[in-house]
Order: structure tokens, then sequence, then C-alpha cells
């Protein structure tokens, strides 16, 4: 998100950013809630899950350096997991009113941010096609082997 | 045992801590709200300037220039705006009032005349509907005499704290230009993490909104001002431009305001005679048409709408607490608190907190 930024430019970004700190168990978002904008972890561990019905459903464990809720930065949607630390965490919340304030007050440094965050949905985009392209030929492949199956049955 | 004791002597301590912690922060808030109270006024009104020229600032920022340089810059302009409207708008406007003052008797009585006339012949043809009599024209130039002479003594009982905030106001704007940003991470930074991420949308929703609505409110200000004053000296009226400023100015107001705002123009309209009050109220019709089929749906469109009501709720409670300068910030500052409220509500709604 912040590569190839001056000095400069990541102190003037760091100047804007929050620096939170979550006891263990506390939530950073929930789900259905309007998207504010990215946290990247410091320190600690956090947890993103998905409810569905009752059942929780575990999507991802995050640690140091990692960064989630990227996507909150661009569109005001509704969350679509929840986050929560799972021991004491330190993250950085970077949320789109910071990212206005930068376009409006340096935007040769918001243009970066935003075409770091082309590049990183373009990429994401692709791993995405790849992702349901094997998803499509290993169905496509199951329904084969099914329809095989069921012909040789019947003969 | 011994460990128990030094456990106990450790909560002791910390809850001694946490209670000095509490007391020091409660008698300093003591202090600001106190102190508050007496900077309000300015507080309110730079509060109201930052917002305004806020955009310029960062526009100049954008363009490269260091945020205090910026900053510097948009306050001078500001300033010299200020000293040119002072320096040549007001001696005009004050020329205007004090020739009205003098010739008050007698705009008085011709006016006093107009309205008995109007009311005799009123009587005689709809004698059953018209019970206007006893509302003589005294009786409105008098209420406006008595408030003009308490407001003049207020104005002069407070001289000192009007001194005070022309020279605390820029001050407070200047800082709110400068630091404003930082102020409201130190602010934002001591709110609860259950509710960050909701005090950061509401924040940005509400200052986008006021931002905008501040800025509608004073191109509609600019453009019925203009109207007015353009139409009322092309008429002839006496006083045109300071009448002008009255009507454009009390247009903010809904519905009574440009009703009201009328009334002085017609005063002097009735005092010149001729077909003058005719084209008063042509102009106004002018003015207000353009304000319905313009400004307000295209200028105006996505601020909050004021109720009538509330709008002159706000004006009697400022008018009570600050006086005239109290009348001026009101629509303003009861457009802020009522897209506050908007937004809070529908930020509370969909963090589903109510």
């Amino acid at each position: 998100m912040f590569r190839d930024i001056s000095d400069r430019g990541l102190k003037e970004i760091r100047s804007l950013c929050h620096l939170r700190d979550y006891a263990a168990g506390e939530h950073i978002f929930r789900e259905g809630e309007p998207g504010v904008g990215m946290y990247v972890i410091l320190d600690g561990v956090i947890d993103i899950y998905h409810r569905d019905g009752k059942r929780e459903k575990h999507l991802a464990t995050l640690e140091s350096g990692d960064f989630f809720g990227e996507l909150a930065l661009l569109e005001e949607l509704p969350r679509t997991a929840s986050a929560a630390a799972k021991n004491h965490a330190r993250i950085i919340g970077f949320f789109r009113p910071d990212l206005m304030s930068i376009l409006d007050r340096k935007p040769r440094l918001g243009g970066q941010v935003m075409l770091n965050m082309a590049k990183l949905i373009g990429q994401r985009l692709i791993h995405a096609n790849m992702e349901l392209e094997k998803l499509d030929s290993q169905m496509s492949e199951n329904s084969n082997q099914k329809l095989r199956k069921k012909i040789w049955q019947d003969k | 045992m011994e460990e128990q004791k030094q456990q106990d002597s450790l909560d002791l301590s910390a809850r001694i801590v946490q209670l000095l912690f509490f007391a020091i922060t409660i008698f300093f808030l003591f202090i600001t709200l106190y102190g508050a109270k007496e900077v309000s006024v300015p507080i309110a009104i730079a509060f109201l300037i930052t917002l305004m020229l806020n955009p310029l600032v960062d526009l100049l920022e954008g363009a490269g220039l260091p945020r205090i340089l910026a900053t510097v810059i948009v306050f001078l302009l500001f300033i010299a705006a200020l000293y040119f409207t002072v320096y040549n708008i007001v001696p005009l406007i004050q020329d205007q009032v004090r020739d009205i003052v003098s010739r008050w008797p007698d705009i008085q009585k011709k006016a006093n005349v107009f309205f008995t006339d109007t009311n005799a012949m009123l009587a005689e043809k709809l004698p059953r509907f018209i019970r206007i009599e006893r509302l003589r024209m005294d009786t409105i130039t008098g209420f406006i005499e008595e408030w003009s002479k308490q407001q003049g003594q207020t104005m002069k009982e407070n001289l000192g704290s009007i001194v005070t905030n022309l020279i605390i106001t820029p001050i407070i704007t200047f800082i709110f230009l400068l630091q404003g940003e930082e102020i409201y991470l130190r602010i934002i930074r001591i709110v609860p993490n259950r509710y960050f991420e909701m005090s950061l949308l509401v924040a940005h929703r509400v200052k986008k909104q006021i931002t905008g609505y501040l800025r509608g409110l004073a191109v509609q200000l600019l453009i019925n001002v203009s109207i007015f004053s353009v139409g009322f000296m092309w008429i002839g009226l006496d006083y045109g431009f300071t009448m002008g400023v009255v009507a454009g100015s009390l247009n903010f107001i809904p519905y009574a305001g440009p009703v009201i705002g009328i009334i002085p123009a017609l005063i002097i309209a009735l005092q010149q005679g001729g077909n003058v009050v005719m084209l008063v109220l042509v102009v106004f019709a002018c003015a207000h048409l353009f304000d319905n089929v313009f400004t307000q749906p295209v200028i105006l469109a996505r601020s909050a709408e004021l109720h009538p009501l509330i709008a002159i709720l706000a004006l009697i409670t400022c008018e009570r607490l600050f006086g005239v300068v109290g009348m001026i910030i009101a629509i303003p500052l009861a457009g802020i608190l009522l897209v506050t409220i908007e937004v809070m509500y529908n930020s509370l709604k969909s963090f589903r907190i109510i």
C-alpha cells in the first residue's frame, strides 16, 4: 500500500494515522457495520471471521505486518466480516477521511497511495480469477466424472 | 500472607492514582468549560470562519505551499477583505442609517398617515373582516426604535467584551486553521475503541455537510443582498443599499425573514410616495422568485432545511444569550446542530448503537 512512497510522504501519512490498542477479544469492527478504513497490525494477532446464521466461520488469522479492511478506503460498504483481537494488539488505522484529506492537501502523495491501492486490487483480482478458473475446472472435472460414472452405470 | 498485603497496598495506591487522575481531569474540564463559556462567541465565530476558509488553505497546501504559509496567506486575504468591507461598505450603511435616524419622525408621520388612510378605506369597504383600526404605524416603528435603543445600550455596556472578542476571534481562527487537524486527532484519540470508527465517520460526514451548508448559506446571502441592493437602488428607493442589505440578510429566516426584511424598505417607500411601494414589492417578488427557483434548489440543494419554527427559536435564544452577534450566528449554528443530529442519528443506526 505504501510502497515507493518517500520518507516525507510516509511522515505525512503517519501524522494522519491512528494508533490504537485492543485488548484480547475486543472487536476492531463488526460485520455489517459501515466500513471506514483499513488497519495495519503492528503487534498482536487478529482473527477475521464471518457469521453464518448462528455459526461463526473463521476466515483468516493475521499477524504483525499484515493489513486488512483496505477496500473500505474506497467506498463505504458494509463490512463483510468481523475482526477481533486474539491477544493484546497494537494496530494502525488509516481511514477514508484521512485519504480524502491527503488527496486534498497533498494530491501527488494521495495519487501515489491510490495507484498502489489500484495495483493491490488488480493483483487481488488476478488472484481471484485464477482461483475461480481452478475451481471451475475442478467442478467441470467432477461433473464429467459423475457423468461418466452415470453412463457406465446405465450401460 | 505477605504477598496478599503487598497486593492490597498496590491496589490501594492504584485506586488513589486513579482517583487523583479523575479529580485532576474533572478540575481541568471545569476550568475549560468555565473559560469556554466566556469565549463561546469568539469560538463559535472562529469555527464558522475556519469551516469556510479551510478548503482554501487545503487548496494552497495542495499546490505545494507549507501549511503555515498557506494559512498566513488565506488569513491575510480574509483580513484584507474584512478591512475593505469595514472601510468601504460600513461607512455607507452608517451614513444612510444616520440619515434615516435624523428623518425618523417625518418617516413615521408619513407612514402613519398612509396606514390610517388604508385602515379607514379597508374598514369602509370590508367592515366585517377588517378590524385593525388599533394597529398604528407607530406600534411597528416604536418597536423598531425601542429594540435599536436596547441593542445600542447592550453594545455600549459590553464594549469591553466586544473589543476582547475582536482580538480573540482572529487568534482562535488562525489556530483552528493551522492546527485544526491536530486538534481533531487529539480529540478522536480519546474515543473508546467501540465507538472509534463510528466517531470518525460521524466527524467526517458532519464536517462535509456543514462545510457545504455554510458555503451555500454564504453564496445565498451574497446573491440575495446583491439582488435586493441593486434592485432597490435601480428603482430609486432612498437608502437602497442599506435596505437591500437588511432585506437580503433577513432572507435567511424561512418564511418570516423575507416579510420582516421588506418592512424597513416599505416604510421608506411609503415616505417617498408615488409608485415606489409597488416597485419595492416587484423587486421583493423577483428576488424571492430567484431565491426559490435558483438559489435554494441549486446552491442549497443538499443542505439542511431549517424548519421556520426552529429558525425563529434559534434566533430568539441566540439574541437573548449573545445579543446582535448571536442573531448573526443563530441560523448557521442551528443548521450545524440540525446537520450534526441528522448525521449522528443515521450513523448510530448504521452502527446498530441505537
